[in-house]
């Protein structure tokens, strides 16, 4: 065989490999390098679409627990101030219950007194720790007891009842005292228009 | 060591990075999640609180409606309650008025306390004490209209005895305006 002489080829032995061959099981090293990125790309997307899902969940949630927040303390501000108004209004109907007029009172006992009975001293005093309570103390000169249950008729009239009542009567002169207190009648109000006598429109 | 099992290494170390990159995304996914399912126990319990603050609320609302509207009607006669100087004015004034002989009359401010318990909304009154001898009928008349005219006012002792002349009385009487301040 001729060979061309502008054909001259370097004939050369095979070169051994530098470095020897990996065992057979290296070759999957590529592949699984290759599906742990997908892995990653699946595993990622999946992680990074779940994290937006929550976190925009969170968000949500975390609104709604402000919202409900402000509630709360809108609601406890209420109360705080319904609290005070009841206080104001605990102390302004212990003033009221302890203020209703005695003059009526006074008027119904001298009125209960009969011909043959006279006062000789009548006082109605408010005790100054339980002001709706009151003292009552009445000297009578009369001549039968029955003229103090008259006039006890007319107090209870006046829808009071008595406490602790004590009595003396020496000779015609009748020494009676007790504590009275208002018995609230069903239904009944203390109003500022049933004190003055005129339509509650404010004073 | 040869570059081929380099390349290996640099494999392994690869998939061990893809690998940790993707339990990091996981891991951050779970947390959020966990967060907010958090969040939402955290929601219960406030709603649950929130339940309970209007539930005690309406209560409140409920029992206090009555004590609400009774002293509602008497807010407006409180509203006006004068100074001191300003009742002693208004007291003695209607004492002249009254065209009464009066023997003598007293003003002092004093606390004012119920039940042993300071009141806080009228922490102070102003007491009258007023001393007359006069008719029956004058004396009454004059009391009950002063109780109409200042429902406010409490007449905090009155005492009747026998007066100076014929059928006159004498009237004792403790008249009482609380002060809001």
């Amino acid at each position: 065989m001729q060979l061309a002489a502008d054909q001259i080829d370097d004939f050369k032995t095979d070169r051994k490999d530098i470095t020897p061959p990996l065992p057979m099981v290296f070759r999957l090293l590529p592949i699984l390098f290759y599906l742990s990125l997908v892995f990653l790309a699946v595993i990622g997307t999946l992680a990074l679409w779940h994290n937006k899902v929550a976190a925009d969940r969170l968000q949500a949630t975390q609104q709604r627990v402000a919202t409900v927040q402000q509630e709360i303390a809108s609601t406890k501000a209420s109360r705080a101030a319904l609290e005070e108004q009841i206080r104001r209004s605990t102390d302004l109907e212990g003033w009221v219950l302890a203020s209703r007029p005695l003059q009526p009172l006074v008027v119904a006992i001298t009125r209960s007194i009969g011909p043959n009975s006279s006062i000789v001293e009548l006082s109605l005093e408010r005790d100054p720790e339980t002001p709706s309570r009151l003292k009552l103390g009445l000297r009578l000169n009369t001549d039968s007891d029955k003229q103090l249950e008259k006039t006890l008729d007319a107090i209870r009239d006046m829808d009071y009842r008595e406490i602790s009542p004590t009595q003396t009567m020496v000779r015609g002169d009748l020494s009676y005292r007790a504590s009275l207190v208002w018995q609230k009648p069903d239904g009944a109000q203390d109003t500022p228009a049933s004190r003055t006598g005129q339509q509650a429109t404010g004073p | 060591m040869n570059s081929k099992q380099l390349a290996c290494i640099l494999l392994l170390v690869g998939m061990l990075v893809a690998y940790q990159i993707g339990q990091s995304l996981r891991n951050r996914a779970a947390a959020t999640a966990m967060q907010a399912d958090q969040a939402d126990a955290e929601e219960v319990g406030q709603r649950t609180q929130l339940d309970a603050e209007r539930s005690v609320l309406v209560d409140l609302q409920r029992q206090s409606k009555d004590l609400i509207e009774f002293t509602t009607l008497w807010e407006p006669f409180f509203a006006i309650i004068e100074e001191q100087q300003a009742a002693e004015t208004g007291i003695s004034m209607k004492v002249r008025e009254a065209n009464m002989l009066n023997i003598s009359q007293r003003y002092e401010q004093l606390a004012h306390t119920i039940n042993n318990k300071p009141n806080p909304s009228l922490p102070t009154m102003v007491r009258a004490t007023l001393a007359f001898d006069d008719s029956y009928f004058k004396l009454l008349n004059w009391l009950g209209m002063m109780e109409r005219i200042k429902p406010t006012m409490r007449v905090g002792r009155v005492a009747l005895s026998k007066g100076s002349r014929g059928d006159d009385i004498r009237m004792d009487v403790v008249l009482e305006v609380p002060l809001k301040k």
